[in-house]
């Protein structure tokens, strides 16, 4: 199992404990063209399933494809979704493994 | 259940799958558009007859799920529970067949059983993704068809596994995706202590489910249902695992990636999709708002140069057409061909003359949605909506305002939170319609001569700037609230597909004429009816009356009793204030472009023409408003709120005219 892999397993069957893990934030800090991981999604009931149907659900990737002032669009499982700013700073990430041994994470 | 030669089919699918094409394919010209009983969401079927099979084809509102967060999704499972279709088909997405498993994933709980249409499986392959399909059955446990709607494929394969599996004649076992393992005793837990209780047609796996999601619905029935005791300690367990909606959540995507793992599998990676290309320029600020008012300047430049000479080609031809009648009626009562001639060819028949205009307008709005532009434009319109308590999603129904405010307040409907519906259907009718336009741009030519594009241009924007200071007053003062979840897929784009942009226009346009039929038909015959009773001269009937009764107040603005029963008569339709000007002034031969300059001032001929751009709606936008706005508070104050607008701003155009001497 790759370490990629584990990651996306613990936060996707979520094991409560391990979520603190890693230091998530909000998509809204990513800039265009950068990815990462969808952590959790800290908002209500409502947000959180209509997210999860258009395939917004922690432990996919995510890539931020506009993010200028207003609204921004992200690609998810090969969807385009425009989400307004108070939505998407509710979406929580984690920087992509992969990314993370390049060495650009931001820390 | 299963008829031999009648079955019920029901379309599921997430919206952008290309479920309205398999549907449009299926039924054709047969499909029948209304309303779901007692709801403002638009309900779809149609008849397909296949192999001596008579299918009645109904379509689902298209959701993303099936949690009671909308009224759509409500309506999609309450049909699936309550009518057990024989099938339903799930159109699903191959180029993200992953978010289009989630919907499955919910429909596998309901009773009914479920074919997946696998569709747009060419685009897939173009960015490289292959989707076995013996695989995904094996893996689903139902049958699967891989379609290309758009290209007419796999639709008889559909509809022959359609029959087979209604006669039970194929391999039916589905694998239902499971609550995440550090979830499953509550599940089972919660199962033991409703079990005794759920009622028909509902299952114990479906209603624990939900309770998990925290669904409103059904949270409010089983506590109803429930004695005391075992609801508070399905309370106590619910609350105690509070997270239990992302036990569901990733259960069902846990399944899904099994799925996905054993029957997608990608060959290209890396390339840059068109779609992508086309959205760097188009959703970039900088770019995106210029090219969007291009779009929609060349649509106003195609609707009016190609629309206006047709509008007047059948004008003429309805101006014979009722010559002919008063040839033909010439032996009858005058009150009937009165009515005829009058009030229902011009009324009613004038107003259908504005149909090419509507249908080009239409049908360009209609190539943008189904290309995928529009939901650009949403995007890049949001900021601006902001300003008027409204967001992205509400610029396409504004929009269609300026085809026909019918249309704007029905298209209303996509959006999902109540109080922005009723924010966009309330401020729909200042867009300025074709109807009101083409008064505007008639009285300023007669009136204002060489300076008639400044003025007609700058009450357009009047209109505008009314819209967004109401919008602004509103969303402030009365609609206060959260701000609205802005959350909008951005479909790819593709080439547009005559029959989806068909269907559109065709549904569109008959709304308009069946409001033409029988609201604006009925107004006609009334006006007529109260600008000739009592006999003799219109000074003298009732309409005159009326008119010389708030003439007072007409003075305000400048305005004589004839004016005002002219806007009194654009209530039927706008258009009709032209005609009702014509007869007042007795214009006869001459023409109403050579009186009109003698009769009005030029304070007075813009005070009225502001009035007019703001009055109260027409009869048939005033109809769907109250159909649609769902409440009779909303509804009078909307009509009460543009028609002091009006007044007002008709009076401060007379004042100001009269103070810089227009």
């Amino acid at each position: 199992m790759s370490e990629e892999k584990k990651i996306k397993d613990l936060t996707r069957s979520g094991i409560e404990d391990r979520r603190m893990d890693k230091k998530s934030f909000p998509v809204t800090s990513l800039k265009e063209g950068e990815e990462g991981l969808i952590h959790s999604i800290s908002g209500g009931l409502s947000l959180i399933s209509r997210l999860a149907g258009m395939g917004i659900v922690p432990g996919t990737e995510i890539k931020v494809l506009r993010n200028s002032r207003g609204p921004l669009i992200v690609l998810v499982n090969n969807t385009r979704v425009a989400l307004g700013r108070g939505q998407a700073s509710k979406i929580l990430i984690v920087f992509d493994l992969s990314r993370q041994k390049k060495g650009q994470l931001a820390e | 259940m299963s008829g031999r030669h009648k079955l019920i089919i029901a379309l599921a699918g997430q919206p952008n799958v290309g479920k309205s094409t398999v549907f449009n394919v299926l039924t054709g010209l047969s499909q029948h558009v209304g309303n779901w009983p007692g709801k403002t969401v638009e309900k779809k079927e149609g008849i397909h007859i296949y192999d001596n099979v008579e299918m009645r084809i109904i379509d689902l509102p298209g959701t993303y799920s099936l949690t009671a967060f909308s009224e759509e999704e409500k309506i999609a499972r309450d049909f699936v529970i309550n009518e057990r279709p024989d099938v339903m088909v799930l159109t699903a997405d191959a180029t993200a067949l992953e978010r289009s498993l989630y919907l499955l994933s919910e429909l596998l709980l309901l009773d009914s059983p479920v074919i997946v249409a696998v569709n747009m499986t060419d685009v897939a392959e173009d960015q490289g993704i292959h989707i076995d399909t013996d695989s995904l059955q094996n893996c689903l446990g139902i049958p699967v068809i891989p379609m290309v709607a758009r290209k007419n494929k796999g639709i008889k394969e559909l509809l022959s596994q359609v029959i087979l599996l209604s006669d039970g004649k194929l391999k039916y076992d589905p694998k239902i995706p499971d609550i995440s393992q550090d979830h499953r005793d509550i599940f089972l837990n919660l199962i033991e202590l409703t079990r005794e209780h759920i009622p028909a047609p509902y299952t114990a796996r479906w209603v624990v489910t939900k309770l998990m999601e925290g669904d409103p619905e059904i949270l409010k029935m089983m506590e109803d249902i429930l004695p005391g005791e075992k609801w508070s300690r399905i309370q106590s367990l619910l609350i105690k695992h509070e997270d239990s909606l992302r036990a569901v959540v990733g259960g069902r995507y846990d399944w899904i990636e099994a799925v996905i793992r054993d029957s997608v599998s990608h060959f290209k990676r890396g390339q840059v999709l068109m779609t992508d290309r086309l959205d760097h320029v188009l959703t970039r600020p900088v770019f995106g708002i210029p090219i969007l008012l291009s779009v929609l300047a060349i649509a106003f430049l195609l609707t009016y140069g190609i629309g206006s000479p047709l509008q007047g080609l059948l004008e003429r031809l309805v101006n014979s057409f009722a010559r002919w009648a008063g040839h033909f009626l010439s032996g009858a009562p005058a009150w009937i061909s009165g009515i005829v001639i009058d009030g229902i060819i011009g009324g009613a028949g004038t107003v259908l003359t504005f149909l090419p205009i509507l249908l080009i307008f239409f049908a360009f709005m209609a190539v943008l949605e189904d290309v995928g532009y529009m939901a650009r434009a949403a995007f890049v319109m949001d900021r601006f909506m902001h300003t008027i308590g409204l967001h992205g999603k509400s610029f396409l129904p504004m929009f269609l305002g300026f085809g026909c405010n019918v249309p704007a307040v029905l298209g209303a409907r996509i959006i999902e939170s109540r109080r922005a519906r009723l924010l966009t259907i309330f401020l729909a009718p200042f867009v300025p319609c074709t109807a009101r336009l083409a008064v505007l741009t008639l009285v300023s030519a007669a009136v204002f001569m060489e300076r008639a594009a400044f003025i007609s241009w700058s009450l357009v924007t009047v209109n505008i700037l009314a819209l967004g200071f109401s919008g602004m007053l509103a969303s402030r003062l009365f609609l206060r609230g959260e701000p609205m979840p802005f959350i909008m897929e951005l479909p790819l784009y593709h080439k547009p597909n005559a029959k989806t942009i068909g269907m559109v226009v065709w549904n569109r346009t008959k709304a308009f004429v069946k409001r033409a039929g029988t609201v604006i038909l009925g107004f006609s015959v009334l006006i007529w009816l109260m600008s000739n009773i009592p006999g003799g001269r219109i000074e003298d009937s009732v309409l005159g009356r009326i008119g010389r009764l708030i003439e007072p107040l007409g003075a305000f603005m400048g305005l004589d009793w004839k004016m005002i029963v002219a806007l009194l008569g654009s209530f039927v339709a706008k258009e009709n204030s032209i005609a009702m000007l014509g007869v007042l002034y007795g214009v006869g031969e001459k023409g109403l472009r050579n009186v009109l300059p003698d009769m009005m001032s030029h304070a007075s001929a813009l005070s009225f023409l502001v009035v007019l751009m703001l009055f109260i709606p027409c009869a048939a936008t005033v109809s769907v408003i109250k159909q649609e706005i769902e409440s009779r508070k909303w509804f009078l104050f909307s009509l009460i709120f543009m028609l002091l607008i009006s007044l007002g701003s008709g009076m401060a155009a007379y004042r100001l005219a009269l103070l810089f001497g227009i």
